[in-house]
Parts: structure tokens; sequence; C-alpha cells
């Protein structure tokens, strides 16, 4: 009865994070994922890298020490474009799946948590919104910004938020259909806790994990879908979907610039395959038996 | 009738014709029907009955925590002379927790996992008494202390899952009893544990009402568990008060062939070796065909006799304080 307690008290995503470190595919994928990130925050800075400056004189230049990445059609270094242009995927990667947790939690958690009527209302909006192909909404959304926005992250992030969170809402709602069965629930309530309380303090928890491993899969899936728009001219105005696309534009047979397709493309598929990699490895960790 | 069944003095609790029916697609359930029960201060009274009696329908519905489909169609829940079924959702929630708790079945999942216990525990007086969060956690690990969990300071940090079932049932007790409440409503309290800790669990709750003039509703399947602890029983069948009696006059002598049946059922130390324990043949009644027009353990009564298929007998006086479903005479039974 007497023996100490433990010396750390784990709490369940602790032991999920020592799970998921002892994932090896995990691990190595978070560790590329967090390097690409700090270089392409951190190295243009430090090396001094200047994605616009331009150089006629150097166009098209291919890889050299110069210019590691060589150099586009307008003589820009490809090194600090290719750098930039993470920045802001991943940032709208980062930005936009934040939008559609948070959206998406709550509304999941408010029709799971009271079911009947309201969550049959609320799923069925879900499921209208589904059918709405999402490039016409994101499109909606994109020109009700004013025109000058254009290119600016905002919309970007609002549009691809809004249309990803549908899919957390319905992975959310199907946990707390389950968790609000759960005796914790009844004890919190009988102990006089009120709805709101109930959702935000015993419920969100709870789906916390899963909600980490479905935010994890879907910062890839928004990145893909900013570079399609990018690639028809709706994306931002400097991202890896939008070097692609202009590198696909000037790329062909006689004049070859390789690396103005490879770097961006190399950059892209490394990151979403290593998300990939560590929201598979998050699923494992947060739900052991799921395998 | 009223008259009868009250104790002493003035009951803390008072239910009267409690009815309660779940709403399927095609066909209700009575759950609870016509229940009528007081429990006084400081009194600990037992409902005994087999699963699907009504025994934890009967304890939601005076929470006004029924699921969705289930409600409240006749009677009242009196709580010191307020009808708790008329009150406003708000002030129902102001009292759950304040002036009547409950605890349940499987202390596993009555936690949740990814709140220290500390935080779940002291909810409840931040909730309603307005406590500071560190005042609440004194007090939090005073109670733990009292409901003899070691090292109750530490183990504040702990999550639930590093807790066995009983130092969660103990836990679930200190939760209970942290706004000091009036009735304690404890729903199978020992099912999930095993037979000492049981014993232990039981011991403490025993002590916290004579210490605290609290009252309990303790809710069981288990007739042990009643024998030890409370001042009266309540056995339900189908939904409805079978008998009610003082405990040791209970088991004394049973005055409805149910609950005799039930005594029947229960292994005995001084059984002859060899006997064979005894069950109850049969299945308890279906409870969505309406009203019975029989005595509703008929079909399953050994001394059944003509007088019990005319009508369903009702709840009559059978002795001070004592009260049962039966139209069998008294000289009669075993």
């Amino acid at each position: 009865m007497n023996a100490p307690v433990a010396a750390r008290a784990q709490s369940p995503g602790a032991r999920a994070w020592r799970r998921l470190r002892k994932n090896r595919l995990a691990g190595a994928g978070l560790v590329i994922v967090a390097l690409m990130a700090l270089a392409c925050f951190l190295l243009p800075a430090l090396l001094h890298l200047d994605p616009t400056t331009t150089h006629p004189a150097f166009r098209h230049q291919p890889p050299s020490a110069a210019h590691w990445f060589g150099t586009d059609g307008l003589g820009r270094d490809y090194a600090a474009r290719v750098l930039a242009g993470g920045q802001t995927s991943l940032l709208v990667g980062l930005v936009a799946t934040l939008t559609c947790v948070v959206i998406g939690v709550l509304y999941g958690a408010v029709a799971g948590y009271y079911g009947g009527r309201i969550d049959e209302v609320m799923m069925r909006f879900v499921d209208f919104m589904y059918g709405v192909p999402y490039m016409f909404l994101v499109i909606l959304i994109m020109l009700m910004f004013s025109e000058s926005a254009r290119g600016d992250p905002v919309p970007v992030f609002v549009a691809l938020g809004l249309v990803e969170w549908l899919t957390m809402a319905r992975v959310v709602r199907g946990q707390v259909l389950s968790l609000r069965e759960r005796e914790f629930v009844l004890a919190a309530r009988l102990l006089g806790a009120s709805d709101f309380r109930v959702i935000l303090r015993h419920i969100v928890p709870n789906v916390l994990g899963i909600v980490t491993v479905y935010a994890t899969l879907t910062v890839p899936t928004v990145i893909i879908l900013e570079s399609f728009l990018s690639f028809l001219g709706l994306g931002l105005k400097l991202s890896w979907g939008q070097l692609v696309s202009e590198a696909v534009g000037v790329v062909n047979p006689i004049a070859v610039y390789w690396w103005l397709l490879a770097f961006p493309s190399a950059f892209l598929a490394v990151t979403l395959l290593c998300l990939n990699y560590v929201g598979d490895g998050l699923r494992d960790a947060v739900d052991p038996k799921g395998r | 009738m009223a008259a009868d069944l009250a104790p002493a003095s003035e009951p803390l609790l008072r239910v009267r014709d409690l009815t309660t029916e779940f709403h399927g697609d095609d066909a209700s359930v009575r759950a609870v029907d016509h229940v009528s029960f007081d429990v006084a201060k400081g009194e600990m009274l037992g409902i005994v009955g087999e699963s699907g009696s009504g025994k934890s329908a009967t304890s939601l519905s005076i929470m006004r925590l029924l699921p969705p489909q289930g409600s409240v169609t006749y009677g009242s829940v009196e709580l010191a002379g307020t009808n708790l079924l008329a009150l406003p959702e708000r002030n129902m929630r102001e009292l759950r927790g304040r002036r009547v708790a409950m605890i349940f079945q499987d202390p596993m999942t009555a936690l949740n996992p990814y709140l220290r216990v500390g935080e779940q525990l002291v909810e409840g007086a931040v909730l309603h008494l307005g406590m500071s969060a560190a005042d609440a956690e004194k007090r939090a690990a005073a109670l733990l202390e009292r409901v003899r969990i070691p090292d109750a300071r530490a183990r504040l940090r702990s999550y639930p899952h590093e807790l066995s079932g009983g130092m969660r049932q103990r836990v679930m007790i200190a939760m209970a009893l942290l706004c000091d409440p009036e009735l304690l409503i404890a729903d199978e309290p020992t099912t999930a544990l095993d037979v000492t800790v049981q014993a232990q669990i039981l011991e403490l709750l025993s002590e916290l009402r004579r210490e605290r003039g609290l009252s309990i509703l303790l809710i069981t399947h288990d007739l042990g568990v009643v024998a030890t602890t409370c001042d009266r029983v309540l056995v339900m069948y189908a939904g409805r008060v079978v008998e009610l009696a003082p405990a040791a006059e209970l088991f004394a002598r049973p005055l409805h062939p149910y609950t005799a049946a039930l005594m029947r059922s229960l292994p005995r130390l001084d059984a002859a070796p060899g006997a064979r324990l005894e069950s109850i043949s049969g299945m308890p009644p279906r409870l969505d065909r309406g009203p019975f027009r029989e005595c509703s353990f008929a079909p399953r009564c050994r001394y059944v006799h003509d007088a019990c298929k005319v009508a369903d007998p009702p709840l009559t006086e059978a002795g001070p304080g004592r009260l049962r479903r039966c139209v069998l005479p008294l000289e009669k039974l075993g």
C-alpha cells in the first residue's frame, strides 16, 4: 500500500511521445521535416540569399558553387527561391491545418456530444459541403477577397482551412460519440459540470491524440492542395507548387532546365513523404492497439 | 401508505410514484414503475434487484441524467422539500455534486484518463464552492487521506492509470464528498472490486455516514453487501418495489417469494456438502407489453396460486415498517 509514487507520472500524451520516438521511420521523418523547416526559415538569412534580385546576365545557369540550385529565367538565385517557397508552403500547411483543427474539433465535438437532431443537422451540412466540388469552393472564397489580395497568404489559408475541416469534424464526431458514453463524462455531469465545460475539459483532451494524427496527415494534403492552386495560378506568389508550375512552363525538349523542376519537386516530395510517416507513426503511438 | 414508508424523522429524500420510461422505435419500456421510498438523514437505504430491475434507472431519474430516450413520466422526487423533477436545469446543475453526489460501478472508466487525479478531484469544489484551485487542492488532499489513500499529496499528481481499482473507487468517493453533499447515491460501488477491497470500501462508506450524517442510497445486486451495511432494504423486481423492510428483519424473514428465492440462491457456509445452489428458474418479464395483468413474479414463483393470476397485487403493509407486493398469506411462506 505504501509503495512510493512512481517518480514521474506519465500523462497519456507523454506515453504516446515515448512510443513515437521508438518508431524509426517516424523519428527520421520528424527530424527531416524539422531540418527542412529550419533550413527554409534560417538559411536565407544566414547565407544572405535573396529570392527576388534579378541578374539578367546569369539567366538559366545550371547548379554551380555560386548558385547551388542554379538560377531561373530572370537570373534569380534558385536556392533562395526554393527555400523561400518552402517557408510559405510549410506556413500554409501549418496555418490552414490549425484553422481546420479549431473548426473541426469544436464542430465535431458539439455534434457528437449532443447527438440526435443537432448531430443530424450538423453532419448533413458537412455531407453537403463534401458534395460541393472543393475547387469551386476554394475559388469562390478566393474571389471574395479583393483583387489586390490575390497571391496573399491569408485568403489561401482561409480557403484551405474551410475546405479541410470537414474530415476533421467527422473524425472528431465519431470519437466523441463513443466518448460521451464513457462514465467519466457522466461523472463530470454528476458533479454539476455544464455541457460547455464537459466538452472543453473532458471530451476535447480525449480526442486530441487522434486529432494530432489527422492534423499531421492534413498538413501534406494542404501543401499539395496549395501547390495545385498555384499550378492553376490561384495560389501564393512564391511556393513550392508555384515554382514547379513555373518550371513546367519553361522546361522544353530543346533546353532542359532540369534543376528548375528537380529541386522544388524533391523538396516537396521529401516533406510530404516524411509528414506522412510522422502521421502514421503518431497513429500507432496514440493508439498502439489499432495497428 | 405514505406514513408507513416514512422513517421517524422528516426524510431527506422523498420519492413518490416515480415512473420512468424508455422509448424505443416501436415500444416503450417502463423501467421504473411507481416506485416510492424515503431516505432519512443519516440513513443508508439499500436497493436490491437483478439486472434490468430498474435500480440504476431510479438513481439516474433522481439525478435527472437519464439518456435522451428515457424520461420520467410520473411521480415526484423531493430533496428536503424541493421537487427535483420541476427544477430548472440550471439549478439542477448547481445541486448535482453539491447536495447530491453519485459514485458508480466501474471506477476504471469513471475517471478521465487525460486529467491528473487532482485536477478532476477539485473540479466540484471550484465549480460549486468557488474555491481557489490551491484551497480546493488542500481540501482534496485531506479527503484523500480520509479515504485512506497513502501519500495523498503525491497522488494528486498521478494519472488514473497509475492507480488500482480500489484506489480509484476511493478517489471517486473523495470526489463525491468534496462538496459535503447531503445524499450520496452509490450505484454498485463495489461490484467491480475484489472481495477484500469491497469490504474496505463498504466500511469506509459506513464510517463516512456516521461522521458526516450523510444519507446513502446504496444500489446493488449483492444481498451480502446490503446485509452488512444498510438500515433498510428495498427489493425491486421488474421496475417495481416488491418488498421494503429493515435490513435485519428482511434477512431474518423475507415476506416476498422473490426475496426469499434470492436468499436461497446465495451460497451458504452451513449448507450440506455437495448440496446444489438454488437458482430462480425462468426470466424476468418483458417490460414493453403494457401494465401487468397478473403478479409480475407469478411465472417464476414457487408459491403461485389462482389469486396471483387475477390482478397485479398492490403494495401492502406487512408488519411495522414492512411493505410487500404479494397476496400469499404470510404463514404460507416457507
